[in-house]
C-alpha cells in the first residue's frame, strides 16, 4: 500500500522561521549591546582621559 | 580626536572576535548548521506518518539538548559564584542564562508547532514534560528579567539562587514523562518505534545536535566577552567619577 504523508509543510516552515527569527533577534540584541559599549568607550576617549 | 575615534571602533569589534580559537569555532558552527539544514531539507526522506513536519524534530531535540548543556554551564557557574564570589563566575552565569533562555524558547516554540501537527493541540496541561518545561522557561524568564531590571552588583546573589533552582528542575523535566503510563504519553518515541530507519535520519540528528551545542558554546563565549568588556568600562567610568569628585 502506497501511503501519502499528510501535508504538514506550513508547520515545518513556521517552525524553522521561528527558530531563525529568535536566533537573529538575540544576535541583534547582542549587537545593540556592542554598539552601546562602543559609544561609551568613544565618549570616554573624547574627554582625553583614555 | 576623530582619527582616534575611528581607529577605536573597529578595534573593539575585532577584540570580541579576535582569538583564532573563537574564529574557528564560529566558522565550524556555521558550517555544521549549514550541513544540518542541507541534510534536513534535501537528503532526509519524508516520514510516513507525520509528513514534512517530522523535520522539525532535528532542531527541536537539538535545541533541547543544547538547552540542557546551557543549564549545565549555568549551574556550574552559579556554584562557582556561590563558593568564591568571583566576578567571572557571575558573568559566565549571565551569559549562560541568556543563551539557555534562547534555546529553551526555541525548544518550546518548535515543540508547540510540532505538537499542533502531531496531537492537534498547541499545549497540553496533562503532559508532565510540557508543563515542567514551561516551568523551566518561566524560571529562565524571571532570571533574565531580574538581570535586566536590577543593577549588576546587586543582582548576582539572587540570580545565582534562581539559576540553581532552574538547574535543579532539569532532571524533573527529563524524567517527568515516566509519571504517566506509556499509553497516556503524548511525546512521540520515534526512535523507539524504529521509524528512523534511513541512515540520513541519524546523520541529520547527530549533526543537528552537535550544531546546536556548538551554537550555544559560541554564543555563551561571545556574551561573556561582551559582559566582561561592559564591566571593565563601567569600572573605568566609576573610577573616573570618583576621581572627578575628589
Amino acid at each position: 500500500m502506497n501511503e501519502m504523508p499528510p501535508d504538514t509543510f506550513p508547520y515545518l516552515f513556521a517552525a524553522y522561521t521561528a527558530i531563525w527569527i529568535m536566533v537573529v533577534a538575540y544576535l541583534a540584541y547582542v549587537g545593540k549591546k556592542v554598539t552601546a559599549l562602543e559609544r561609551k568607550l568613544s565618549l570616554g576617549s573624547e574627554d582625553g582621559s583614555d | 580626536m576623530i582619527d582616534g575615534h575611528q581607529a577605536r571602533v573597529p578595534t573593539m569589534r575585532q577584540d570580541l572576535f579576535s582569538s583564532r580559537l573563537f574564529g574557528t569555532a564560529l566558522f565550524l558552527t556555521a558550517f555544521l548548521i549549514g550541513v544540518a539544514q542541507y541534510l534536513i531539507f534535501l537528503i532526509v526522506p519524508t516520514e510516513r506518518v507525520m509528513g514534512a513536519a517530522q523535520r522539525i524534530f532535528y532542531f527541536h531535540v537539538g535545541g533541547a539538548i543544547a538547552c540542557y548543556a546551557g543549564f549545565f554551564v549555568l549551574g556550574a557557574a552559579c556554584l562557582w559564584y556561590v563558593a568564591t564570589r568571583a566576578w567571572q563566575a557571575d558573568l559566565w552565569a549571565l551569559a549562560a542564562g541568556e543563551v539557555t533562555f534562547l534555546l529553551c524558547s526555541v525548544t518550546l516554540v518548535t515543540g508547540m508547532i510540532w505538537g499542533k501537527t502531531a496531537w492537534n493541540t498547541w499545549f497540553s496541561w496533562s503532559e508532565p514534560r510540557l508543563v515542567t518545561f514551561l516551568l523551566l522557561w518561566l524560571i529562565l524568564f524571571m532570571l533574565n528579567m531580574m538581570r535586566s531590571l536590577v543593577p549588576p552588583d546587586r543582582v548576582a546573589n539572587h540570580a545565582a539562587v534562581v539559576a540553581l533552582i532552574g538547574t535543579a528542575t532539569v532532571p524533573a523535566v527529563q524524567f517527568s514523562i515516566h509519571l504517566l503510563p506509556k499509553t497516556a504519553r503524548l511525546h512521540p518515541e520515534v526512535v523507539a518505534y524504529g521509524r528512523l530507519e534511513h541512515w540520513s535520519y541519524w546523520w541529520a540528528f547527530g549533526i543537528s545536535v552537535t550544531a546546536m551545542i556548538a551554537l550555544a558554546i559560541v554564543l555563551i563565549v561571545l556574551r561573556f566577552r561582551i559582559a566582561a568588556l561592559d564591566r571593565r568600562v563601567r569600572l573605568k567610568l566609576t573610577e573616573r567619577l570618583i576621581r572627578g569628585a575628589g
